[in-house]
């Protein structure tokens, strides 16, 4: 089975196609995937441009405190986003925009993977004004750029009905 | 009524937002992201004042205050160029003035609450108005999409569109 044909039965059997083709069934998804995307931008987003320095004074470890309302955002969106995926999947996988924002989103984790893994420990222990180092800066710069392309791409995905042949993995 | 919607419809800007190729899609992206940073920037604030992150004095926070006016600007100007591109679509909707209004007393009461105006448990209360505010133009946002009854105001005077 096609990927398509796999995302259209797990749509179907889910009752979620049902669900999201009632009468308020997208624009009701769409404004919670919107809502997640807020919380992770508002947070993520605040915490990178700490990093790059334009919020120097605000405590980074206090700010950093906010991130798991991003995280919270980030699992609404990945089950709106899901719903949205298997309700209309040729919309989707086909579609240089959606492969652009799931890279995006890829590369965004890898991103994350590293400043956890090698920075964060560092970052945490800095004093309120002192600069950060720059690898720091580098990963928040980053981080900032993917998810900013990713909610780009999101709204782009709308502009494209894609031939089958775009899609590379299918 | 609708021979002003009509009239701006058929200036030549009007017309460029709608067929001109990038400019529809580049709009919205900027609306999108500057809606998202505003709303992300208030959610923040609200947080803050209920609580969350209390290491964080909220007067560090208005460092970010440019961000607010900075989103202002670039979410009235997009939007301003989306209603250049479709006025009857929007103005002859009630959900767009509830979103117009909505989003004036939100954008306002999230820099009250930066500026540490109130105490708890006024502030948390506020904090929550603030919160459900943004939530409330996000999701007027989005059903704008669904809930126009008119397209285009020429379609009604001339099928044909012209």
């Amino acid at each position: 089975m096609s990927m398509v044909e796999t995302l259209t039965t797990i749509g179907h059997h889910s009752g979620i196609f049902v669900f999201m083709n009632t009468q308020w069934g997208w624009p009701l998804i769409e404004s919670l995937h919107f809502a997640g995307l807020t919380l992770l931008l508002g947070t993520v987003g605040l915490f990178d441009l700490r990093l790059l320095g334009l919020g120097k004074g605000i405590p980074i470890k206090a700010l950093h405190s906010l991130v798991p309302l991003g995280v919270a955002g980030f699992v609404l969106n990945s089950l709106t986003g899901f719903m949205f995926v298997v309700s209309d999947p040729g919309q989707y996988v086909y579609n240089p925009a959606f492969q652009t924002k799931m890279l995006a989103m890829i590369l965004a984790g890898i991103n994350m993977l590293v400043f956890y893994a090698v920075l964060a420990g560092r970052i945490r222990t800095l004093p309120d004004t002192m600069s950060v180092p720059m690898p720091a800066r580098v990963i928040a710069l980053i981080s900032l750029g993917c998810w900013c392309s990713v909610i780009a791409a999101g709204r782009l995905i709308t502009f494209y009905r894609p031939p089958e042949f775009w899609c590379f993995w299918c | 009524m609708l021979e002003w919607f009509v009239r701006i419809e058929l200036s030549t800007l009007s017309i460029g937002v709608r067929e001109v190729w990038w400019v529809f899609p580049s709009v919205l992206v900027i609306h999108s992201l500057s809606m998202a940073m505003m709303a992300g920037f208030g959610v923040v604030i609200s947080a803050r004042a209920m609580g969350f992150a209390s290491a964080m004095p909220m007067h560090t926070l208005q460092r970010f205050k440019p961000l607010l006016w900075a989103g202002l600007a670039a979410a009235t100007f997009s939007g301003l160029v989306l209603l250049l591109g479709y006025p009857a679509k929007a103005l002859t909707n009630p959900l767009f003035y509830i979103k117009l209004l909505v989003l004036i007393g939100t954008s306002w009461l999230s820099l009250q609450l930066l500026n540490n105006r109130w105490h708890a448990p006024t502030a948390t209360q506020l904090a929550l108005l603030c919160l459900s505010g943004w939530m409330v133009v996000i999701f007027a946002g989005r059903f704008l999409a669904y809930t126009h009854s008119v397209l285009l105001a020429s379609w009604l005077v001339s099928p044909a569109g012209a």
